[in-house]
């Protein structure tokens, strides 16, 4: 990577950025008979933007060769914009930051990668009622540089490897279908000796398929921590995301700071330099070094995920959120690690608490839209006055944003972060996205059988 | 394209070099003024070996990039992929590409992000709203060592039209996705205005039973799980539930269900797939009864049925080149018991219109589940649609859902199955399903 070419490029007028990066996925893929498929994809490319006018312009580019054509594009673009817009803070950072991890996933051999896999995979369709299984050792790589003509200048490289598993289990017409995910961090070494927890899976998969279907409804529900990460990054993180807000003066001031959001007792943060989650970096996509934000603190709106831009219009100190999926987009505000910060409450209390209700566990995707959200659960447990007692399935939860946080009654006191992220808001499907949880207790949700 | 075809045969028995040209141009206007504009100018490479009866892959952004043949062995040695014969069967003229598309320019897409803009604050003034045009055009290539040599030209013009509530949260939306440039009617406009005033009266519903409408755009979300069953892929892993099933009538008579890669600007006509097989119009389910399947070159051959044209280097959830080429959808279209939209409302006496919908990624896809959150829906009373519902949830199978279509609608939209465009639909009538209201 040619940094003086690239620094060389930048304009010298209003302001411009600069990413380029090279960008690498390795994938191996297994289905229910073999792993059937091995990639290597590696990308070079990089991103311009500039704010000559009243706007940001932006351009993508593959071929090094282009950068002049990426510059002038996008100063026409921000010049068609009338106006002009400045930013209020401009990271000047250097930096130079390089991945250490204790087991580089990138040193080990594809062959050993491929028997890791194999070996859980024989382990899980072991079971004849294993009917189906989507199995996918993943790594990535970016080594990026982030430049601005205003002095900025960050070179970063980032890694994240995991494993993810989708099991089906079946019997006659019925199918059961969990999730399960290793890693999540740079270091290899902890997708190692994962077989009581993938045994764990099986067990809780062939257990459903004699769980009962849900009864559509209402209920009071505990959501265990990677349900309730799954939560608050639907039904409260994007939200939190501050460039919803530009131009937009009716959510500005739904989400004005100090509002009331929850009780007392429920505090929201989002976190990138917590070590060893999906969503932990170092600098984002501007070049701004990531902040911890506390979101909502005892209940209250706190604060909020920016980048320059957004920050510029709120008036606001950038928090290090802007990210992009790779070279081919332009940074948005992402979280980073969301979770819900531990609370005061034993999980045994909270059982105790409901007369009639469910107890949720495993993510398995959601989405919001407006004021409302949706995810659905791998499965549950029906709690009858006071106690857990037999097992649900074929769970969904929807629910208005506002009137499910006010209905937040007791949060537990042990933080949990899930091993897999991943986040799609503008055709990006960011893997490196965390959440976490303590377990949380809900009143009053709306659930959805399938 | 053939330096790297013999670099690679020095190497293998077999080869296949992808490229394509991306130029698109994006513009945003927000409550009336710019938001962003941006552009791209990308190259995209793919490389397929054989040698010894097995296949490997490699993807990069350069012809140049000298790794391409190792990391494509690498593939091949580790991975087990049978070789596939590569076609040189010419594909036909289509019409992908439309000049009116590609001389836009930044400027140009800007006038029409504005005008559109302005014809929403003439109609309703009141009512802020969101505008995004998007222009996309691309050249596509494929040679390989069985003698195919072609190249295309695609054009795409997307909008996006939305509402803004008091709050500012997303109210109603449109959307248009074609190779030319689309026509935005009044009508349309209207309906949009019409559907945002209606999210003022909000319905909270009890669970019932009751007949359902999906609007073209939404139908979607169910034709997802429709590919997942008709998918060769998972047919041959039995994770279909339609292995051995050909012939059979698994839909009502009243639906007929056809993939057009041929389909003239359709939002994903190509002259052939990203494996070199010409476009086909494939009939997925006729009156109800299941055709075909929709299968690459590996897939027909195990299923003994010729390629459909229908292999494209993408995924559920990123068009970049990420993968093998695997089964997508080019331009489902939805027909049948055809009936007059408003005719179709008239005639409910107490049912649903459902405009939008959240979670189509989630359960089982392929076996056909759903359960969605209604993030836009109306209550139909007498026909007449009476006021946006609020936190409802449709759960159900799509096997159970399709066999009880009562009308397919006349005009037609884009489907949406996630990120991307799918097709085109009228609305369709389901006679019941089930409502998780309160």
């Amino acid at each position: 990577m040619d940094k003086q070419f690239f620094k060389q490029a930048l304009l010298t007028d209003d302001f411009c950025d600069l990413r380029y990066q090279d960008f690498s996925h390795t994938a191996i893929k297994g289905g229910r008979d073999e792993i059937d498929e091995v990639s290597i994809v590696r990308k070079s490319g990089g991103n311009v933007r500039v704010l000559s006018g009243g706007g940001f312009g932006s351009f993508a580019f593959t071929d090094p060769k282009d950068i002049a054509t990426a510059f002038r594009e996008a100063k026409t673009a921000s010049d068609l914009n009338p106006g002009k817009e400045q930013l209020k803070r401009i990271p000047k950072n250097t930096a130079r930051v390089t991945v250490s991890p204790t087991m580089d996933p990138r040193q080990q051999a594809i062959s050993q990668k491929k028997e890791l896999l194999e070996k859980y995979r024989k382990l899980i369709l072991q079971h004849p009622e294993i009917a189906d299984l989507e199995s996918q050792y993943y790594e990535q790589f970016t080594d990026t540089l982030i430049l601005n003509n205003q002095g900025g200048d960050i070179h970063q490289e980032e890694l994240i490897c995991g494993m993810t598993f989708r099991i089906t289990a079946k019997r006659g017409d019925l199918t059961q279908l969990t999730r399960l995910s290793f890693g999540g961090n740079e270091d290899y070494r902890e997708l190692l000796d994962k077989d009581e927890e993938v045994l764990a899976k099986v067990r809780q998969t062939v257990d459903l398929l004699s769980a009962e279907p849900v009864k559509g409804g209402n209920y009071d529900v505990i959501l265990d921590s990677d349900v309730g990460g799954l939560f608050i990054h639907e039904a409260f993180g994007h939200l939190s995301e501050a460039d919803n807000l530009i131009g937009n003066k009716s959510l500005s001031s739904t989400m004005s700071l100090g509002t009331s959001f929850a009780m007392e007792n429920f505090n929201v943060i989002d976190d990138p330099t917590r070590k060893g989650h999906p969503g932990s970096y170092i600098y984002d996509h501007e070049g701004t070094k990531a902040r911890p934000v506390s979101l909502i603190h005892e209940g209250k709106l706190t604060g909020r995920l920016h980048s320059l831009e957004s920050a510029s219009f709120m008036d606001e100190e950038p928090t290090g959120h802007a990210r992009a999926k790779n070279f081919g987009f332009t940074p948005i505000v992402r979280m980073g690690n969301i979770y819900i910060d531990q609370g005061n409450s034993s999980l045994e209390d909270m059982i105790a608490s409901i007369d009639d209700g469910l107890y949720l566990f495993g993510s398995a995707g959601g989405q919001t839209s407006g004021e409302t959200f949706t995810f659905a659960v791998q499965g549950g447990y029906r709690i009858e006055k006071g106690k857990i007692t037999h097992m649900v399935r074929d769970l969904a939860l929807t629910g208005h944003l506002f009137t499910t946080l006010k209905n937040i009654e007791m949060v537990g006191s042990d933080v949990t972060f899930s091993k897999a992220g991943g986040c799609g808001k503008g055709g990006q499907i960011l893997i490196q996205s965390g959440k976490g949880s303590a377990p949380i207790k809900i009143k009053n949700m709306g659930i959805g059988g399938q | 394209m053939r330096e790297l075809l013999n670099k690679a045969l020095a190497a293998g028995d077999g080869a296949e070099v992808y490229k394509r040209d991306i130029h698109s141009t994006s513009v945003s206007v927000k409550l009336g003024k710019l938001k962003d504009i941006s552009g791209e100018k990308k190259r995209e490479v793919s490389l397929r070996l054989t040698r010894d009866g097995l296949m490997g892959t490699s993807v990069s952004t350069s012809l140049e990039d000298d790794t391409l043949v190792d990391r494509a062995l690498i593939a091949l040695e580790n991975q087990k992929s049978d070789a596939v014969e590569f076609p040189s069967e010419p594909p036909r003229m289509v019409f992908s590409f439309s000049p009116e598309v590609d001389q836009l320019s930044t400027e140009g897409l800007t006038e029409m992000a504005f005008s559109l803009s302005l014809r929403l604050k003439e109609k309703a003034p009141d009512i802020p709203t969101g505008v995004r045009v998007q222009k996309n055009i691309k050249r596509i290539s494929l040679l390989n060592s069985a003698g195919f040599n072609e190249t295309y030209d695609y054009s795409n013009l997307s909008i996006s039209l939305n509402t803004l509530t008091e709050k500012g949260f997303m109210g109603s939306s449109k959307e248009y996705s074609s190779g030319k440039v689309p026509e935005v009617s009044d009508r349309d406009l209207d309906q949009l205005i019409q559907r945002h005033r209606l999210g003022n009266t909000a319905i909270h519903m009890e669970n019932e039973k009751m007949p359902v409408i999906f609007s073209g755009n939404v139908m979607g979300a169910l034709m997802l799980r429709v590919l997942g069953g008709v998918h060769g892929g998972n047919v041959l892993k039995g994770t279909s539930p339609l292995k051995d099933q050909i012939g059979k009538k698994l839909f009502s008579e009243k639906i007929t269900i056809r993939d057009d890669g041929k389909m003239a600007f359709g939002v994903n006509t190509c002259l052939f797939d990203d494996e070199g097989t010409p476009a086909k119009n494939t009939v997925l389910y006729e009156k109800g009864v299941l055709k075909n399947y929709l299968v690459n070159i590996e897939q027909g051959n195990k299923l003994n049925q010729a390629p459909t044209g229908n292999a494209l280097k993408r995924t559920l959830f990123s068009k970049e080149i990420e993968d093998t080429p695997s089964i997508f959808d080019t331009n489902l279209v939805i027909e049948g018991d055809h009936q007059e939209d408003a005719l179709i409302i008239k005639g409910i006496k107490r049912g649903l219109l459902i405009t939008g919908v959240m979670g189509a990624h989630t359960g089982n896809i392929n076996r056909g589940d759903f359960s969605l959150n209604i993030s836009s829906g109306y209550l139909i009373e007498n026909g007449e649609l009476k006021g946006q519902v609020k936190g409802a949830m449709i759960a159900g199978n799509i096997y159970d859902m399709f066999k009880n279509v009562e009308a397919v609608g006349t005009h037609y939209e884009v489907m949406r199955s996630i990120f991307y465009h799918m097709g085109y639909s009228p609305m369709v009538l389901f006679k019941e399903a089930s409502i998780v209201g309160k």
